[in-house]
Formats: structure tokens, C-alpha cells, sequence
């Protein structure tokens, strides 16, 4: 008969994951615990015995953010791991104390939209510092918040975040007035804490957007060519993609327009790295974007002078010709423009800059093992296995979570029609791969009465939670027969999973199902 | 009557059968069903005195329920236990209270009391089983037989050394499972004290025919390297470079598949993996060159010293209705990588342990040194090191698993595997420990 405590063992481990347990004068059993197939162990939830003394329980609290494992006594096998992250225990009918992790914050930062003394409403958007404490980061791991704030003085803003620090460094005990029938520990998979980190990566875009003037292109011999030096500003190098540019036609040109990459030959543009083109139609008679897609995408280094290059096809005309956008404050400071009057390049009347825009791309595989890497900062390593064969830029402005990131990634799949999945091994080790084939002659199965049978037909303990594996219908063929004739019901793929200690059972969701469950809930919070 | 009813703190005893005030009682035992930890039970005291000596009694009693409930919830002070013998022949039994309280029985109570006479209901909640006195077990391996004062065990289980201690059936009393004390002294003299101490009970699967070990030399077409500290003088070199192949094999007898009947076994890799780390192995079982079984992948994440634990399987891989004719299976151990890269490790032995019962002992810090005990002690649910040079005993451990247990009536076989304290937990074939196994024999009826 299953029995929430002697199935398992809970270990609370050290911050440090050394293989020690803090002694708890109760015992802790499992209630359940879930899986996914993005990510590995979710979430978990424990049990103290009823009749346990609340003082005795209250001791729970000072393991809060521990990390924690749950064996099955039964096999000596790890089945769930993760931190503890929340602990509730019931004061008489009304209240409760606890804490939880959900509300620390160690590293604020404030973002607002900046009002001048003496004006009516915002001009600019700034930021803050980010200020942190060190103490708790030490304590509990980094975990970052963005606060924003409308109308904001300098001031304002540091003292708001300042606030936001000091009362959301500690772990502060939670005082709730609604009653809870018994203690609720709750422990969160090591895949969540992507979310306490901001991801922001500088590389894959390289630009100028600033303008206040135009620079003709093949109007007249001395601006046959326009191009425009510069150097990555990014801390890693990309690979370039395309090229922006503010222009417009004037007259009815019928030429393409190219645009070249170069090196730098000795201070001017040298031999060509990568060409794009555009024909006349593709650019507008007001000036607007227009983008330059490369024919190949060559990776540009750091501290290297680049060139842009831009060129008509056809000879000069005052009548028909092109315009492009300069900056003639100067605000692009690591390049120089130059224009090609037929026989060298030479610098313009009136210096300016180039208004422009590169866009580089990067496999996303390799984006999401950078950001597993950088915020998994309770990861012990990273290996993607798979690569994806998708590109996309990677630039990233901080505004989002590592989570949030990584997760729009490992979402766009793997070229062409596959998915990835993640794995949190028991050793923290994250595994990126790709989702297995459906083999219909050797694949895992269910059968009517919900045991799971592996490619071999042996059944697979529940309490493994297994995800990740498309599954065989494997009882009742002539309704799954029936039910494949207007939608294949023959096969389906085990997204995520709950084992529940109390009944012994294993609930797996099927990819692009709906849970009854969560459908009934949804249904009953609408009344 | 009971024979025998009391109340017992472990050192004072509160008589229900007789007293100044109490003339007698009675008390039938229940039993709960299998699967009931606690039981509820009923005791009916008679008394006679004043009204005031009767209620001093159910004062007094009120007290030990009050304290057996207050050890049951915080685990801190004296256990309570209701003691009974039925007949005078019989072994007292002791059973832990949980709670109770005490009430007035019969008829209304201010008219017996001035008469001189009442009678008090105790109602309790206790274990579900009765415990005898605590007493040890004869362990018998090859080092010695029948031992009780204890007996050596090895790291190693081959010709000459055991890793396991056998208890015979006919030694263990009672009716039903029963947690055992284990007390594992430290007999290797180094000062790299022990640290983790692995240890699984069998009883199910034939504990004295099963072949527990695979020698890496006996591995499918390898060249043993001598070595007088391996298991059996040998170990084996096993390489690859491919990203994905078999990369050791063994042929599984029939003789150990019908002895473990399809019970559940962990299996573990003994030797070393000194190679670049990034990889994983896993157990798969095959019918000729047909895989009929696959274990989950283990990743090897870190270059390891001891045992890589590749997890736990039924040998053989399906239940059957009876035993006596199994189909030999090759054990295959097969690797995964992402990128070809050329990695080594070294064998020493497959070792196989039933996992009946299977417990861990974890050090939180200084382990334990030579010539003192680890005390995993079942009983009370507590782990603790003793025997030091200064006396005293220390909470310096933690264990994980399942309660360790002995099964009555057949034969039981614990093995058991050590390992050092310095950094990865290296696994010392030459280690030996002395074990010395009490337990408290149960049952649940008197």
C-alpha cells in the first residue's frame, strides 16, 4: 500500500550539495512530485506527520532554499530533485506562517522614465546601478528584479530601489490570514531558478540610428560610393546577417544597389567579406528602413575594422539616383565615412556619420547552452547535444528572464519539425536534445489500465515519473482505430508527469492535450 | 487477567495487574490489519480506596499517557511502552504507546467512588506489533560462524573474502520484520577514516546460492590485469571512442537468475573511471544478441574513484511464475557520448545486491576512525557513531533508505560496501569492517 513516508526518503543537503542532511526531529514524507519534459524534476510537494509538534516544524523554515532529494526506499534511486522553496505551517483555524523563496530579491535594479525639473512630462528613459547584497546572494544565489517607475527623478529611483534591497534580501517570515488544514512544504525543480536571473547578450547588432541629414548615392561623382567604417562594440564576436539602411530613391532609378562588407586595407575599404543587393523596387520614395540581407555570414572579430560599403550599378545621374541617411553629429565614434569620387576615397564636406544598422545571427543551440551556462548558476555544466539548424539574432536587451529566454529557443525546435528536450540530471548536469523518433515498432506504450511498458514491455516503475517518450496506445485498438480516422490517436507523447504518493499512481499529459483537471479548475474559477 | 501488564519508561515500571489501590484488570490485545501502523487497544482498571486514592491512580496514568505522547510527537525523552504477557510461559511483549487518555468506567462514577470501588478505561493507541528484548544475532561468513561479539567483513567478495554476513532463519524469533541495530566498526587501521557505508539486505532471493559478483575478469574476450588488490587478483581495462557500443559483457548464469527471482537488485560498477567525464552507460540485457532489457542512462559526470551506481533492475528482467528453469541472459554495460572521444576505465567487479531492504550512511563530517562503530540503529530510527577514544556517541551521520530489516524464518544475507573519507569517496578494496547485528524480535500478537 502506497505510504507518502515510508516510500521515500527526503534529504536536505547543505547549500554547498554536500551530501549531508540537516536532522529534523520528525519525518518529512512525499505527497507527490512532478516532471517535465522541458527542464526534469517541476515541483514537489511534502508531508509532515500529522500529529507532528508545530515547534518541531517551524525548524523546517531555516532550510529554506536547501537543496533536496527524494529517494524511493524501494530501489535506493534518486527519483526527484530540486530546493526547497516554500514552508507553511498552520497557526490554529485563521492564519499562517511561513516562508518562501518567492519573494527574495538580492539584485534590484530600477528602470524609469526620467522627468527633468522644469518640464511637464517624461524626455528619456534611464536606469539605476544594479545594487545587490552579498550576503544573501551568498546565502541563497543570485536573484535579480527589475522595478519600473514612471516620472521618476534620479533620486527617486535609487531610493526605490534601495527599498526594494533591503526588504527583499532577507527571507521574511509570510503571515497569511486564511487557514490551512496542515503544514505545506513545496520544493521547486533547479530548472526554475533560470527565472531568477535577466539575460542580456551584446553581440548581434552593431548600428548607428541616429540622423539629422541625407548623403546622396551616384548623384554626381563625388559620391559614386559611400562607405562607412567599424568595429564590434559586443564583448564576443558574430556572424553578420544583414544590413540597415535609412535611403530613398529620387527620380525612378533602375538599378540594384549593393552593399558590401570589406576589410580594412590601410585605413580604407579593402576586399570584400560578404555582398548583399537589393533591386530598385525594394526602396521607397521617403526615407525609410530598408534591409540588406548577405549572401553568406562570415564571422566578424573583435577590435578588427570593417567596412560598409554601399554602391549603385549604374553610372551617375543627378536625375535618378539614391539617398541614405547620415548622422552629422557624429555620435558613431569607432568609424569614418567616406565617399568615392571616382578615383579615391575622400572624407565628406561636412563630416558625419552613417545612420545604419548590422544584424547578426547565431544558431540557437548555441544560444541556449550560452544562457544555461551564464544563468545556470546551480548547473554543474552544460552540454547541448543537438543542434538546432535555426538561426536568429542574439542579441538580448536584459529585459527578460534566462527563463523566458531560453525557453522561446528550445520552443522554436530543432530544423525542421523537431522539438528539444531538457533534462536536469541528479548531478545538475543539463542535457539539450533532441525529442525521440516515434518508432512504431519500437516505442513505449500504455496500456488501458495506465501502466507505463518501455520499447522492451517491461513495465516502468511510476515512480520514475517518466517524460520525455511518445507512447503506444497499447490497449483498446479497435476504438483507437476507430478515433485514427479522423485524428491519429495512436500515438502520443508524454509532455509532462505527476506522481502522487497517496494512491501510488502516475498521471502523465500528453502533448497538445487538455487536462481535465486544469480544464475543471478553470471552469470552476470562471463561476 | 494478563500475566503481566504494565507501564514501562525504561526504568520504572507502573503495575495495571496489582497495586496499593489497583486490585486487577483486564485487557485483550487487538491487532490491526498488515498495513495499520498503530492499533487501538482498551484496558480496564480495577480499583478500590478512597476517592482520592482512586483518583491519584488515574492521575498517575494520565501522567504516562501525557509523556508517551509527547516522546511519540517531538522524539525527545523516555519512550512509553505498554508491557504484556498473557501467561506466565510467555516472552514479554512491549509495544510503544503513542497517545490515550483515561476515563471512568461502569457505572456513574461519584456512586462507585463512594462506595469504595471504580473502575478507570484506558483507551491507547500503540505500535502495531509487540517487540521482545532486545537481543544479537550469530553471523556467520567466511571469517567465522555463529559469531556474536563481532565478525569481519571485507570490501571484497571472492575466493577468500566476504563482503556479506548471514544471519540463519532459524535465529531470527518472531512473526514479522523486524528493524535491526547494526553496528559496523571500523577494524581498518589508517587514518583515512571511513566515510560512506552502502548496505543491502537479501532475503528473498536465496541469500546463500546467489553469485552477487561479476568479475570484471570474467567479462566476455578481456585480458584480466593481475593485481593482488582486486577482487578475485584481477581487474580489466575497458575502453572506447565510438558515440555509442557495448563496452563490456557478461554471461549472465542461469543459476544466478533462478536464485534472484526476478527480484529487484542494484547494480553497481566497482573499479575506476579515471577517464575524461562527460558520458553515459547503462545496464541492457540480452537474449543472445537481442536486447530484452534496458536500464535508464547513468551520466558520468565527474572522474570517480569508488562505484558508479548504474542503478536498479529485476534479474531477470520479468517476473515468471516459478524459478527453476531460467534462460541464461548476456549482461551487457553499453555507453553513449556525444562526440567520438577515446575513454578508459577500469573494472573490478559487477557487484549485484538485492535490495530488500538497501540503506546509506552518509557522513556529515569526520566520518568514522579506526576502531570506532557506525550504529545504524533501525530500532530507534537514529544513526550515530560510537566507541571513540573520548566515550561517547555522535549524530555525525545520516542515513537514507529504507528501514533496515530482517526477515523471520529464512536465512538473510547483509553485504555491505565501504569507502574512504578524503575527496570522491574513493573506493579501498582493502577495508574491513566488524559487524554485530541486534535486533528486537516481533510479532503482532502476544
Amino acid at each position: 500500500m502506497p505510504d507518502p513516508f515510508d516510500d521515500f526518503s527526503v534529504l536536505i543537503l547543505a547549500k554547498n550539495f554536500e551530501p549531508v542532511k540537516e536532522e529534523l526531529p520528525f519525518k518529512i514524507g512525499v505527497s507527490g512530485y512532478a516532471w517535465n519534459s522541458i527542464g526534469g524534476p517541476d515541483w514537489a510537494r511534502l508531508v509532515a506527520k500529522e500529529d507532528v509538534n508545530v515547534f518541531a516544524l517551524a525548524q523546517l523554515t531555516q532550510f529554506i532554499g536547501h537543496p533536496i532529494e527524494i529517494y524511493n526506499n524501494a530501489t535506493g534511486d534518486k527519483v526527484w530533485w530540486g530546493q526547497l522553496t516554500s514552508v507553511k505551517i498552520p497557526l490554529g483555524d485563521n492564519y499562517s506562517v511561513g516562508v518562501s523563496l518567492d519573494k527574495l530579491t538580492n539584485k534590484v535594479k530600477v528602470v524609469y522614465s526620467y522627468t527633468t525639473p522644469g518640464e511637464t512630462q517624461a524626455t528619456i528613459v534611464k536606469e539605476t546601478a544594479w545594487a545587490s547584497d552579498t550576503g544573501s546572494i551568498n546565502e541563497f544565489g543570485t536573484k535579480e528584479r527589475i522595478i519600473p517607475m514612471s516620472d521618476a527623478s534620479d533620486t527617486q529611483a535609487e531610493n526605490r530601489r534601495d527599498v526594494v534591497l533591503s526588504k527583499g534580501k532577507d527571507v521574511n517570515p509570510l503571515v497569511e490570514f486564511a487557514g490551512i488544514s496542515e503544514p505545506e512544504i513545496q520544493a521547486s525543480g533547479w530548472w526554475q531558478t533560470l527565472d531568477w536571473l535577466y539575460y542580456s547578450h551584446d553581440a548581434g547588432i552593431e548600428a548607428n540610428a541616429d540622423e539629422d541629414a541625407t548623403q546622396d548615392l551616384g548623384s554626381a561623382a563625388g559620391n559614386e560610393k559611400i562607405a562607412q567604417s567599424f568595429q564590434l562594440s559586443s564583448s564576443t564576436p558574430w556572424n553578420i546577417f544583414n544590413c540597415s539602411l535609412k535611403m530613398n530613391y529620387v527620380g525612378a532609378p533602375t538599378d540594384d544597389v549593393y552593399v558590401n562588407i570589406k576589410s580594412d586595407s590601410g585605413g580604407l575599404p579593402g576586399s570584400v567579406v560578404t555582398t548583399a543587393v537589393l533591386t530598385y523596387v525594394d526602396f521607397p520614395d521617403t526615407a525609410d528602413w530598408v534591409t540588406f540581407n548577405f549572401a553568406t555570414n562570415p564571422l566578424l572579430s573583435l577590435g578588427t575594422t570593417y567596412w560598409i560599403e554601399i554602391d549603385r550599378i549604374d553610372p551617375v545621374s543627378g536625375t535618378n539616383y539614391y539617398q541614405v541617411a547620415v548622422d552629422e553629429g557624429l555620435n558613431y565614434t569607432s568609424g569614418v565615412l567616406k565617399l568615392w569620387n571616382g578615383s579615391s576615397w575622400v572624407d565628406r564636406g561636412t563630416d558625419a556619420d552613417l545612420s545604419f544598422k548590422l544584424g547578426g545571427v547565431e544558431e540557437t543551440s548555441v544560444q541556449i547552452e550560452r544562457i544555461l551556462t551564464n544563468l545556470g548558476q546551480f548547473f554543474e555544466g552544460v552540454e547541448t547535444v543537438d543542434a538546432s539548424g535555426i538561426y536568429s539574432s542574439q542579441f538580448r536587451d536584459g529585459g527578460r528572464s534566462g527563463l523566458f529566454e531560453v525557453m522561446e529557443l528550445i520552443n522554436a525546435g530543432i530544423d525542421p519539425d523537431k522539438k528539444y528536450l531538457v533534462d536536469v540530471q541528479e548531478s545538475r548536469f543539463v542535457a539539450v536534445y533532441e525529442e525521440p523518433e516515434q518508432n512504431e515498432y519500437k516505442t513505449w506504450s500504455v496500456t488501458d489500465d495506465g501502466i507505463l511498458l518501455d520499447d522492451l514491455q517491461t513495465p516502468v516503475d511510476p515512480k520514475l515519473c517518466t517524460v520525455g517518450r511518445w507512447v503506444q496506445l497499447a490497449g483498446n485498438s479497435p476504438i483507437i482505430d476507430q478515433l485514427s480516422l479522423t485524428a491519429d490517436a495512436t500515438f502520443a507523447f508524454i509532455e509532462s508527469a505527476e506522481y502522487n504518493s497517496n494512491t501510488g499512481g502516475w498521471r502523465p499529459k500528453m502533448r497538445d492535450t487538455r487536462d481535465p483537471i486544469d480544464d475543471m479548475m478553470s471552469f470552476v474559477e470562471t463561476w | 487477567m494478563p500475566y503481566t501488564l504494565n507501564l514501562y519508561d525504561g526504568t520504572t515500571t507502573y503495575d495495571l495487574t496489582d497495586g496499593t489501590y489497583i486490585l486487577g484488570c483486564e485487557y485483550v490485545p487487538n491487532n490491526g490489519s498488515d498495513n495499520d501502523k498503530s492499533v487501538s487497544d482498551t484496558v480496564v482498571v480495577h480499583l478500590s480506596g478512597t476517592g482520592a486514592q482512586m483518583l491519584a491512580v488515574k492521575e498517575t496514568i494520565e501522567n504516562w499517557l501525557a509523556w508517551a505522547k509527547s516522546y511519540y510527537t517531538t522524539k525527545v525523552g523516555d519512550k512509553i511502552y505498554l508491557r504484556a504477557k498473557l501467561d506466565a510461559a510467555d516472552d514479554l511483549g512491549s509495544s510503544l504507546i503513542h497517545s490515550g487518555f483515561v476515563e471512568w468506567s461502569g457505572r456513574a462514577p461519584t456512586t462507585t467512588i463512594r462506595a469504595g470501588y471504580a473502575m478507570l478505561r484506558i483507551v491507547l493507541t500503540r505500535d502495531n506489533w509487540w517487540e521482545e528484548a532486545l537481543a544479537t544475532l550469530p553471523l556467520t561468513n567466511g571469517h567465522g560462524t555463529d559469531v556474536t561479539s563481532g565478525l569481519q567483513v571485507d570490501n571484497r567478495n571472492d575466493s577468500t573474502r566476504d563482503n556479506w554476513v548471514e544471519i540463519d532463519g532459524a535465529d531470527i524469533e518472531g512473526t514479522l520484520p523486524a528493524p535491526i541495530l547494526l553496528d559496523f566498526e571500523n577494524t581498518y587501521n589508517s587514518g583515512d577514516r571511513m566515510g560512506r557505508l552502502r548496505y543491502s539486505n537479501n532475503f528473498r532471493s536465496n541469500p546463500n546460492s546467489l553469485q552477487t559478483v561479476l568479475e570484471g575478469e570474467d567479462a566476455t574476450g578481456v585480458t584480466p590485469i593481475a593485481d593482488t588488490g582486486s577482487s578475485g587478483g584481477n581487474y580489466i581495462s575497458v575502453s572506447w571512442s565510438a558515440t555509442q557500443s557495448e563496452i563490456v559483457e557478461w554471461t549472465i548464469p542461469s543459476a544466478l537468475l533462478q536464485n534472484a527471482k526476478g527480484n529487484l537488485c542494484k547494480v553497481h560498477w566497482v573499479g575506476e573511471g579515471i577517464t575524461v567525464p562527460g558520458y553515459w552507460l547503462r545496464v541492457k540485457m540480452q537474449m543472445s544478441l537481442t536486447d530484452i532489457f534496458y536500464g535508464a542512462w547513468k551520466y558520468v559526470e565527474r572522474d570517480w574513484h569508488d562505484m558508479l551506481d548504474l542503478g536498479t533492475m529485476r534479474f531477470p528482467p520479468y517476473l515468471l511464475s516459478e524459478y527453476s528453469s531460467v534462460y541464461p541472459l548476456n549482461l551487457v554495460i553499453e555507453q553513449k557520448q556525444t562526440s567520438s572521444t577515446s575513454r578508459t576505465m577500469y573494472l573490478d567487479a559487477l557487484h549485484i545486491h538485492p535490495v530488500d531492504t538497501y540503506r546509506s550512511l552518509v557522513p556529515k563530517g569526520y566520518n568514522t576512525g579506526y576502531q570506532a562503530s557506525l550504529v545504524d540503529d533501525g530500532i530507534d530510527g537514529v544513526v550515530y557513531t560510537d566507541g571513540w577514544s573520548t566515550a561517547g556517541k555522535v549524530g555525525n551521520y545520516v542515513g537514507y533508505g529504507a528501514t533496515p530489516e530482517i526477515m523471520p524464518g529464512v536465512d538473510n544475507r547483509l553485504s555491505f560496501l565501504m569507502f574512504s573519507s578524503t575527496i570522491g569517496g574513493y573506493y579501498t578494496p582493502e577495508r574491513t569492517g566488524s559487524v554485530i547485528i541486534k535486533y528486537k524480535p516481533r510479532r503482532r500478537a502476544l
